[in-house]
Formats: structure tokens, sequence, C-alpha cells
């Protein structure tokens, strides 16, 4: 049988960096084809190919054996159907309304009206095995049945291959069954799945076959019979290619005073009562699942929020106002980077020095004195750019994270917090940051990461902070903080 | 190539000037070249037709007929580059105007009814600043809302008549200094200052950072409550020296008076290459917008072109000038895709 969806040599650039080389990926039907990959090892390029939002430069796409130029709306009309990663439903419509958004079924008179709307989303949800309340609106649904409520909309008669991107990662470990459940359910009606994910052991669980990409590139494909987790991590990360944990914290790294300490700090219901200390030059790493609350640790120490309850000290201040935080020294790399770190249209040098408020954009551009001092920054973290003042817009990834870091190595920050500093970076990228952080650390910062990478915890830490429903549920040392360590501390069974 | 020049191989000419010419300089010279070509353009030919237009008394009599709106202006384009807006000021106009009027014919001194019409109007701004920043009401509705109250409160303050000023603000209505009327002079210092407020101080910087990335500013540690609260405030002490300077212009206090200034000079800031998204504007791009309209306006009476046709040429060429800009972008981000 000719392969659902099947991709032959697909080569891919974006300016600076080359996000996929010579990819060969066929996808069966009734069969679910986990997608193994880091954060920026195009993945994420891979799928926006498959689903027509990007055209590869080279290669070719064939859809159940006869090659095909996709666009968007054709490979709609080819049933190719992707569910995003961030939820898109309309709040104030309900289940079967949201459920039909794309093409609602009209009755004999041609009209759409309720009852023809309901009966084409019981049958779609039937077919499924969901169990949802079609008359509720859609705001009132759990994150998880809000996922469900996609997934089956995506899954309507006309379609060959669900592309599922990073499915569990807003999901609670608990929900994931679910989840399963339904991505069998699909396969079993004879479509092809495309599961995405960066945890093996769902993909060992779940997958029939998988495919790995690292740096653009195909490391292994083949069925998950024949494989194990351990060679699949081998595979993700490569040996000899990533910084290891020996190679950045060399020897013992004198540690100092308290910088930070959380006394009984609670945020709504986000933070429940935590309490610890972070000293001048250690690396504290704060992980846990999404909802745990890592997250807003993380802006309650840089003061962006305010606690509560309980007490917080910074650098001898208590941080509640970012401005006043920001100015004794405490540095925030925020997680969004597009939405909540860069002024993407603005250039390079402007945002280099935006916590610095230093340089006045005049009509005439950039004044030189800023120009200079950024690309000094610049140079320093090998920011790739041919012009400082060009818009930090035409940067890849990894350039724009170094851009948010070379703004608060320019202003000398003593408090780090970086929130999952490398999504979406490609690997030397990567190891520089990494370098960077443990750098600061041997010159008295104190540094807290927010992450949920399991080699990067491993690489950075000398302590880790397991968080689950916004309470600390355990403490790693660094040099021990193995992915199962973790997962086990996450689950509660240690 | 001189000896002591650093050797630089490969270096065209062209090169050289495009290095010398910065991405954003480029990006201003994109909207001002075509500005300043139709205003001199248009100027010319109508001179050409008849030649009192570029006569000394003209230029004075269109630059004083827009000083109002190029105040305003002044005020708007910085709330533009913070991502703000604000509707109110052209009924802020009207009741200025009375409110100057009204105290001058019950005997206030002059200097201080305009002191009240500055702190009034000023103070107007710190409330719009305070519920925008504070409780994060969209500035459209809000000043919306503004816009209808004090445009009613203009008509009952004056009983809808037009109140005249018999001898109050001469200095406004003929004065001079080395031969420039009073409102030019007040318009170019107003521009001065502004302009050095926006493109050369940290608060500048901080009003394009907040109208690029909002979230980014405040995580950066830019106090954007604080940024937002003074920039409406300067805004509404414009609005009110522009109110003083209408009443002084017109030597009355008319009530209807400043009725749809606030879109014309939004209008005329986006001609100047503004955006109503934030981020992006300059003063001098919002004065030649503003003086495209004024030429267009004068070119017109000049050509025995009925006045009623000058919104319609004005808002023809707001339309072809977003119409070109947006063309620009798609056709940027298009070959951005390409390569992407």
């Amino acid at each position: 049988m000719d392969p659902t969806l099947e991709m032959r040599h697909i080569d891919k650039s974006f300016p600076g960096t080359r996000a996929l080389k010579d990819v060969c990926i066929s996808i069966q039907p009734g069969r679910v084809h986990a997608l193994v990959g880091e954060n920026g090892a195009g993945k994420s390029t891979l799928i926006k190919i498959a689903s027509g939002a990007l055209q590869p430069d080279s290669g070719s796409v064939l859809l159940r054996g006869a090659p095909v130029t996709l666009n968007p709306r054709t490979a709609h009309e080819h049933g190719i159907r992707v569910v995003h990663q961030e939820r898109q439903v309309a709040p104030t419509r309900t289940v079967a309304e949201n459920l039909v958004l794309h093409a609602p079924q009209r009755n004999g008179l041609g009209l759409v009206t309720r009852k023809s709307i309901a009966a084409e989303a019981k049958a779609r949800l039937d077919r499924l095995g969901v169990d949802l309340d079609l008359d509720a609106p859609a705001s009132t649904l759990t994150v998880a049945q809000t996922q469900m409520l996609e997934i089956a909309r995506a899954v309507d008669f006309n379609a060959a291959c669900i592309i599922m991107d990073e499915p569990s990662a807003s999901l609670h470990r608990s929900e994931i069954g679910r989840l399963f459940e339904i991505t069998r359910a699909i396969r079993d009606n004879g479509i092809a799945v495309i599961y995405i994910s960066h945890h093996l052991d769902e993909v060992m669980q779940l997958a029939d076959d998988y495919t790995v990409l690292r740096d653009g590139q195909q490391v292994t494909t083949g069925q998950t019979a024949d494989t194990t987790t351990s060679r699949l991590i081998e595979d993700m990360f490569g040996v000899g290619s990533w910084l290891r944990r020996e190679d950045l914290i060399t020897g013992e790294c004198p540690v100092g005073d308290v910088a930070i300490e959380l006394d009984h700090v609670s945020f709504g219901a986000a933070v429940n009562d935590v309490s610890f200390s972070v000293r001048h030059g250690e690396v504290l790493v704060v992980t846990g699942s999404v909802g745990s609350g890592a997250g807003h640790l993380g802006r309650l120490i840089a003061g962006a929020i305010k606690p509560t309850s309980g007490d917080i000290t910074v650098a001898g201040i208590r941080p509640l106002r970012r401005d006043r935080a920001a100015r004794a020294g405490i540095a925030l790399l925020p997680a969004d980077r597009k939405r909540q770190a860069l002024m993407l249209d603005r250039s390079v040098a402007e945002n280099v020095m935006l916590a610095e408020h230093g340089i006045a954009a005049n009509p005439l551009g950039v004044p030189r004195r800023g120009v200079t001092r950024a690309a000094a920054v610049c140079r320093a973290l090998s920011v790739k750019t041919a012009d400082v003042r060009n818009p930090v817009r035409t940067l890849s990834g990894g350039n724009q994270q170094r851009v948010v870091l070379a703004r608060w190595l320019n202003v000398a920050s003593d408090v780090l917090v970086l929130d999952e500093p490398t999504v979406g970076v490609d690997i030397p990228s990567k190891s520089e940051i990494y370098r960077i952080v443990r750098q600061r650390a041997a010159g008295g910062a104190a540094v807290v990461v927010l992450s949920t990478e399991y080699q990067e915890i491993q690489s950075v830490a000398d302590r880790v902070i397991v968080m689950r429903d916004g309470g600390i549920v355990g403490e790693i040392p660094g040099a021990d903080a193995t992915e199962s360590a973790i997962f086990d501390m996450e689950l509660g069974s240690k | 190539m001189t000896v002591d020049t650093p050797p630089r191989p490969d270096i065209s000419g062209v090169q050289r000037a495009r290095r010398l010419v910065s991405p954003a300089l480029k990006d201003n010279l994109q909207v001002y070249i075509p500005l300043i070509v139709i205003i001199i353009g248009l100027a010319v030919f109508t001179n050409s037709q008849n030649a009192n237009f570029l006569s000394s008394g003209n230029i004075k009599q269109v630059l004083v007929a827009h000083s109002v709106l190029g105040i305003l202006a002044i005020g708007q384009t910085m709330l533009l580059v913070a991502g703000q807006f604000d509707l109110s000021v052209g009924s802020m106009v009207s009741f200025g105007a009375v409110l100057t009027a009204k105290q001058l014919t019950a005997g206030v001194p002059e200097s201080m009814a305009v002191l009240i019409v500055l702190l009034v109007a000023g103070a107007t701004g710190l409330v719009w600043g305070l519920l925008v920043a504070l409780i994060r009401i969209a500035p459209f509705i809000l000043t919306l809302g503004g816009l209808a109250v004090f445009a009613s409160a203009a008509v009952t303050l004056s009983r809808s008549t037009t109140i005249p000023i018999p001898d109050g603000l001469l200095w406004l209505q003929s004065g001079s200094l080395i031969g420039i009327p009073t409102p030019i002079l007040l318009w170019l210092g107003a521009l001065v200052v502004g302009g050095l407020l926006l493109h050369f101080t940290r608060f500048g910087h901080r009003l394009y950072a907040v109208g690029a990335n909002e979230e980014a500013a405040f995580l950066a540690g830019i106090s954007v409550v604080r940024v937002k609260i003074i920039v409406f405030v300067i805004n509404g002490v414009l609005a009110g020296l522009a109110a003083v300077v209408m009443a002084g212009r017109s030597g009355a206090g008319d009530p209807h008076v400043g009725g749809g200034l606030e879109l014309t000079t939004i209008a005329a800031i986006v001609l100047g290459g503004a955006s109503l998204a934030g981020g992006r504007g300059t003063i001098l791009g919002s004065f030649l917008g503003v003086l495209v309209l004024g030429v267009v306006t004068s070119s017109l009476t000049f050509l025995n072109v009925p006045n009623s046709y000058n919104q319609f040429v004005f808002g023809a060429i707001l339309i072809a000038a977003v119409t070109v800009t947006a063309t620009a972008e798609l056709r940027r981000r298009r070959t951005n895709a390409k390569r992407r």
C-alpha cells in the first residue's frame, strides 16, 4: 500500500540556519509515526511543509504515491490536519459549533441549523469515543477537554493524516492516558498519525514508527519495537555534540551569601507555600510540567508579579515592582522570546540596550554610541548579524535568544532568572547559553533556570527543585538529576 | 583610497553609501521623501497658476491656519508611538476655546485664564492616563467617551453660541516676533521640544519600547504605567495649548471649532509614517503630514476649487499613501517568507 504521506529528500533553509537537510519520511495509514527531536531540531519546519504552510527548497511531497505541491488549502483538501500546540477554539461558541466550525453540514433546505450541527457533531465525537457536552460553551471546558475537542474537529470524515504537535505538553500526566486512547482510536480508523513529542516514554508506548531529527538532519527512522529509550536519547542528542556537565562545571564553585530567599510564598492557586533560597555562585533549576507553578516562580523572583502571601528577598530588596527589581540587577529572560522579550521590528542594538534605557532612536537611526556598545556586546556572545542596526526579526532563533541574554549581560546583573532559555534554539547556541550561565555563576551571580528539558537540567544545575501543583515535591543535587529521578519525583512514587 | 584608511577591499561607492544610510533612516526617508515631493510639487504647480501662493503672506497664513492641528499632532504622535491614542483632543479644543473666552469675558486675567485651560486639559490627560495604565481601559473607547463629554460641555458652557473675545489674547491674534506670527512660533517651539523629547531622551526611547512590545518593555524593567500616564498628560497639555491658540487666533470661543480635529490629526500622523499599532512614527514625519494637508487646502483655494474638495483630496492622498505602504510591507513579508 502507498504511504498516506511521503516526503523525499526535503531541504529547507532559513536566513542563517539550515532547518532541514535531506529528510525522507513516509507515513503509513493506520499507524502512529512519532517525530522525535529537541526544540530546534526541525520538527515544526517539517510539519509546516507537510501542511503546506511552508514550501521546501528542494525535495518532493507525495500523497498516496502521487507527487503534489501543497499550500494550506490543498493540504486541507487532501485530508491533512494539524492539531496545534496552542488551543484554537472559539470560546463563546458551543462544543458542537466549534466541532463543525470550518464547514458545517447543511440540511435539505441548504440551511445550517442547530439540529444539523448537533447531528454531525455527535457522529464525529462517537467515532473517537469522546464524551463531551455538545451544548457547553467551549470556554467552560478544561484544557484537556478543549484539546479533545480540537482533535475531534481535526478528524472529520475527510481526514487522512492527523499531525499532533506536542499534544501532551499542556496536559497533566494523569490526562495523558486519555490522549493515548483517542490517538489509538484515530489510528484504528485507518488514519495516519504524526505524533510529535520529546517525551520518549510516550513515544515508546504509543508509536508504531519513529523518526529522530537532530539539527535538521534525519538521524534514524524505524519501528519503535526495534529500538529502546536509551538508543533514542543517543539519537536525539548525539554523542559528543552536547556540552556535558563535566565540560561546564569544573571543580568546586565557591558559593557565597544568600541572594534569593523565598519564605512561604504563595501566588493565587498557582504557587502554594514555597520556600527556598539560592546563593551567589549557584545555579538552581526549578522544573515541573505545565501548571506546576514553576513558570510563576520566575516572575515572582523578578518582581513581574506580586505574591499573594509570603516574603521574597532578592539582592537585598523585596521585588514587588518589575522596574525596581530590574534596576537592582535582577535579570529576567522570559520563555516566549517573541512576545515577551523582543521588539521584533526594531534594531538589534535597541533590543540589546532595552534594559538599560540607554539609547533613544531618532529619525536618523540608532545613535553611534549605542551601535558601538551593542556591537561589542553582540561580539562577546558571538551573535551572528551583519549589522546591529538591522531589525532583530532577521536573526535566527538562537541568535535572537543571545540578543536577549546580551541585554542582561550589558547591565551588570547579579541575579539571573532564565525561563526556558533554550526553547527553539540551535545546538551551538544552547551550548553557548549554558557556558554563559555557568560563567556568570562562577563570577558570583545567583542563577535560577526554569526548565523542563532533562538534558539541560543535567548540564547546568547545581541543585534541582521539582514542583507539582504549585508546591515543591523534592530537591535533588544536580549531579544526580537524571531523567528518571526527576520523573519519579514528579509522579510522587519516591 | 588614502594611505591612512584601513584597507577595505571590494567595497564600491554604492555599498559605502548603503552602510552610511542606516536601516532606520532608510525607512524614514521612504516616508519623508514622497511627502516632501508632494508639498514642493503642489506648491510649485499652484504658484505657477497664481504667483501669490508662495508669497510670505500666504505661507504665514497657511502655517497659522494649521498651527492648532500641528500642535495637536505632536502630542498625538507621542501617543501613537507608545501604542495609545486620544480621540478627545478635538472636543477638548472646542471646550478649551470656550473656557478661555468665558474666563476672559468674566474678567479673569489673561495669564491666569491660559494657565487654567492648560491645567484642565492636562488634568484630563492625567485621568485618561490613569484609567488606561492602571485599569487597562482601551484608549479608543475611553477617549471616544471623552470626545462626547467635552463636545457637550463646550456647547453647554457657551450656551451654544460663539463667545467673542473683544480685546483679549491680542498677542496671539496679531502678535509676532521677527516677522513670524505667534501661533507659528508656539507650534515651532512645541515641535522642537517634542522632537527632542521623543527622539533624544530616555523617555522617548521608552515610548517606542512600550509601543513596540509592551510586555517586553515591562519585563525589561520599564515602568509602563508611568510612561503611559506621562504621555497622556503631555498630550493633554498640548491639547490645552492648541485650544488657547485656537481661541486667540479666531478671537472667539466657538463650541464647535475643534469638531473632527482628532481624526484629521491622526490622518496627518499616519501619513507621516506612524502606525496605529504603535512603535512607529516621528515628529518630523507628522509635521510633514500636517504640511501636506495645509498645502492641499491652500492650493485648492488658489486654484478656485470649492472648499468641499479639500477633505476629498487629502483623503485620497492618505488612501494612496497607506496603500503604497501596505503593498511594500506585504511584498517585504512575502520575500521574507520565501527565504524562510
